[in-house]
């Protein structure tokens, strides 16, 4: 449990980081010019995820800040992590590196956005519909299992 | 894999979230353990087995296993 303990720790300060840089972010779009810029797809897709990824670190924040201070809280959410059953699911829906392949796809698309529309709203679709794949693919194994 | 949990929990007045608990792992897994949906790995098994004081063949119906080894 101190371990795991640590852990949650860690990810505490790997979600601030990210509140600060989304924060950081919102205010130099706010401050600096960036007319240039405004109005593509790839620059509003990725103002979008970062701050969709601001709030969701918001909200994990205050959700694992509780978890330290309830020992019971915490051994429940450890519970969950480490089951068995559900890293068999997750292995199977492929979703570790799925998630990853998603996000390199999507950063893929934004970084092509600057060059082509047509390239960066396909590879987006792409990320999208791996995920939803996973996604179904989890929920089958969760309810045959 | 039939097992007994459930008529073990009901004697010991137990909820399934309870034992979940006690053995670190979640009601959902204690479910399809319990209706035969999922097998249950060793070390599993061995601390569902040590909560009830049980050896563990007297909680899983390991019988099918053995039909399965050629001597």
């Amino acid at each position: 449990m101190n371990a795991y303990t640590k852990k949650i720790k860690y990810r505490i300060g790997l979600l601030v980081l990210m509140i600060c840089a989304s924060i950081g972010l919102s205010v130099y779009d706010a401050l600096i010019d960036t007319t240039a810029l405004k109005g593509s797809i790839g620059y509003d897709f990725s103002c979008g995820v970062m701050m969709a990824f601001g709030l969701l670190s918001l909200v994990m924040l205050v959700r694992y800040t509780r978890l330290l201070r309830n020992e019971d809280l915490l051994q429940k959410e450890y519970n969950k992590e480490s089951d068995e059953r559900m890293k068999s699911i997750r292995a199977k829906a492929g979703i570790p590196i799925l998630l990853v392949l998603a996000i390199l796809i999507m950063f893929a698309g934004i970084v092509a956005s600057y060059f082509s529309e047509t390239i960066c709203i396909t590879l987006m679709v792409i990320g999208i519909i791996e995920l939803l794949v996973s996604c179904f693919v989890k929920i089958y194994h969760i309810k045959t299992w | 894999m039939n097992t007994r949990i459930k008529e073990l929990r009901k004697e010991k007045r137990i909820s399934q979230e309870d034992l979940a608990f006690a053995v670190g792992t979640t009601r959902q897994t204690i479910t399809s353990i319990e209706i035969g949906k999922y097998v249950a790995s060793l070390p599993l098994a061995y601390k569902i087995a040590t909560y009830f004081s049980l050896p563990i063949e007297e909680v899983f119906d390991l019988t099918e296993f053995e039909k399965e080894i050629k001597k």
